[in-house]
């Protein structure tokens, strides 16, 4: 159900994507059937339609009822091959259905959604308010302050905050949608044509061990998901690939040896140098970097 | 449209494309092994199957897609995951995603920032660009829940992103795959001294 929920959502939101600039070959009995199928689909067994059935909405009725109408002819027009009329009718009928679908909204769904996304926003201008106040003050500057307009921040989430309580979910959203532009404009001014260097850097030989086990074994999974998926170039390669592995595992019980008497130095060098030929044969295995 | 409106949550400030992305990813993502290798050797005739075969779509929706093979046909070619390069399809405007499902006008917040992630030994440097990201993605698609916006607060390591963690909530599922090394890994050691100058 929910999956094939998903695919005509997908199939929607497909042709608003790419109908409009990648044009298909026009496939065209194919598709006209195809068309029906899914509009027979729409009119007859889709949650709407369902609901609609349900409901004792008597105009809504009406309208899927004239959209079954449509269905009915547009599937006759195509099994005679008059394929224009058959689409004709199609496009009246998903009109129709769009039309009728509108009064069906699942309540409750879209009120649990828009709440959902309220607290989701608030958290993120909340979070990244924060960090811009981290990073105006490592740059050390009013000039990056001023990227941000606190006070108009401020107002606009207390507004969302009212509507918000008053049940205004959609106008809550809206205001709190446009306080989170604000700091994410703010965030990217701030850091703009910016590069970090997150570096390396170990507070004990404990540590930079640690990394060092996590990088060898980096590599040893690598180098299994290649082996697994024979990219080797040839047997001989191959084979000189596994001799590296075991001769990494043998390399590292000796450097979790030295690392548990408390030798991490000796550690840190025995996976180096075996990391190091890890690494060689890692391109032998077939991996381009 | 609106039958639309009725099915997704309002919450999914999810673009088009990232959804076109979704789809359009091989079966094999649905398998135990999210960044398997072997799409990469996939043989062209099992590349991009149709939506009906492609094990992601079903229902009578399905066989109303446009196929990835006619859809594709103009677009550059990267050499894994469902070989198209999307980074230079936008860049070169052969796509232009709504960035907002319902507004056409609306504009993505571009963040031009780079982090680069310094790896010790003869790998490449990590550089992850901010740019290129957010051309598609909200900054909640990422922030907070897989990186907090701070450094030493994520611990990303190459085994938490094959098991399909960090970079690899999305590397090999719906953007190219790990195995494309050096597209992470793109910053030579000999320029890290002057790393500011050398991301360009
Ligand atoms: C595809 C994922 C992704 C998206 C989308 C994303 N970011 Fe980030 N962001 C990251 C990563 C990764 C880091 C590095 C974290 C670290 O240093 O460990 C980061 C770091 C940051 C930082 C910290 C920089 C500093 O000063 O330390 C800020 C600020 C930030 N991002 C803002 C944003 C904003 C604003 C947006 C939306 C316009 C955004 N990000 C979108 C992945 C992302
Ligand atoms: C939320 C999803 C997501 C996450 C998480 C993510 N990426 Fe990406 N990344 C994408 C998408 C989508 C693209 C563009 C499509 C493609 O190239 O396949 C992309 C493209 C890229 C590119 C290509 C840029 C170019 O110019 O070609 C690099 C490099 C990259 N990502 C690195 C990273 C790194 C490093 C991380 C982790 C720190 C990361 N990404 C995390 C979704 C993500
Ligand atoms: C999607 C981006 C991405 C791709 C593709 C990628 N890496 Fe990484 N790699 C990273 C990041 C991020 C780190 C962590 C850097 C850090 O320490 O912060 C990393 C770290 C590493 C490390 C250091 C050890 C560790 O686990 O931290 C090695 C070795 C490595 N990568 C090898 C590879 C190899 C080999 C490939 C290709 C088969 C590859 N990577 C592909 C993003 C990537």
């Amino acid at each position: 159900m929910v999956s094939t929920l998903r695919s005509v959502l997908i199939a929607l939101l497909l042709f608003a994507a790419v109908g409009g600039s990648v044009h298909a070959a026009s496939e065209k009995p194919g598709s006209v059937y195809n068309k029906v199928k899914f509009l027979d689909w729409l009119v007859h067994s889709s949650p709407v339609s369902v609901r609609i059935e349900k409901s004792d909405d008597e105009e809504a009725k009406q309208q899927l009822k004239r959209a079954r109408e449509m269905w009915e002819q547009a599937s006759e027009h195509s099994e005679k091959e008059e394929f224009e009329l058959a689409e004709v009718h199609i496009s009246e009928g998903l009109k129709l259905m769009t039309k009728v679908s509108r009064k069906f909204k699942d309540q409750d769904r879209v009120k649990q959604a828009r709440i959902d996304l309220y607290k989701q926003v608030k958290g993120h201008v909340e979070m990244f308010v924060v960090v811009f106040d981290r990073i105006a003050d490592e740059k050390g500057g009013d000039h990056i302050r001023k990227m941000l307009d606190r006070e108009k921040i401020d107002s606009l989430m207390a507004t969302a905050e009212e509507q918000y309580a008053d049940g205004d979910l959609a106008m809550a959203n809206h205001l709190m949608r446009q306080a989170a532009d604000m700091v994410d404009h703010a965030l990217s001014n701030a850091r703009h044509e910016e590069v970090l260097l997150r570096e390396l850097s170990f507070e004990s030989l404990e540590e930079e061990y640690a990394y060092e086990v996590q990088r060898n074994e980096s590599y040893v999974m690598i180098i299994d998901m290649l082996q697994k998926k024979k990219t080797a170039k040839s047997q001989a390669s191959a084979s000189f690939v596994q001799k590296m592995i075991d001769a990494n595992a043998k390399m590292r019980q000796q450097a979790d040896a030295a690392a548990e008497k408390g030798d991490f130095e000796e550690g840190i060098a025995l996976l180096e140098k075996s990391t190091d030929k890890l690494s060689r044969a890692l391109r032998v295995s077939g991996a381009s970097f | 449209m609106s039958i639309v409106k009725n099915l997704i949550t309002p919450a999914a400030t999810v673009i088009a494309v990232f959804i076109l992305l979704l789809f359009l990813v091989n079966k094999e993502s649905h398998s135990a092994d999210p960044n398997q290798f072997n799409r990469l050797m996939a043989p062209p005739s099992k590349r991009n199957p149709p939506p009906t075969e492609d094990g992601i779509h079903d229902g009578p929706g399905a066989s109303m897609l446009q196929t990835p093979k006619s859809a594709f046909g103009t677009l550059p070619k990267s050499k894994s995951g469902n070989y198209i390069d999307w980074v230079k399809a936008l860049d070169e405007k052969k796509i232009q995603p709504r960035y907002d499902r319902n507004d056409p006008e609306v504009q993505p917040i571009v963040m031009d920032l780079n982090i680069v992630h310094e790896v010790k030994g003869s790998m490449p440097n990590v550089v992850y660009p901010h740019k290129q990201h957010t051309e598609w993605l909200d900054c909640s698609n990422c922030h907070p829940a897989i990186f907090v916006p701070q450094k030493g607060a994520n611990n990303i390591t190459m085994a938490s992103i094959l098991l399909g963690e960090k970079c690899g909530v999305c590397h090999g599922k719906v953007a190219f795959p790990v195995s494309e090394c050096r597209r992470c890994h793109s910053q030579k050691k000999k320029q890290s001294a002057g790393a500011k100058a050398a991301a360009k």
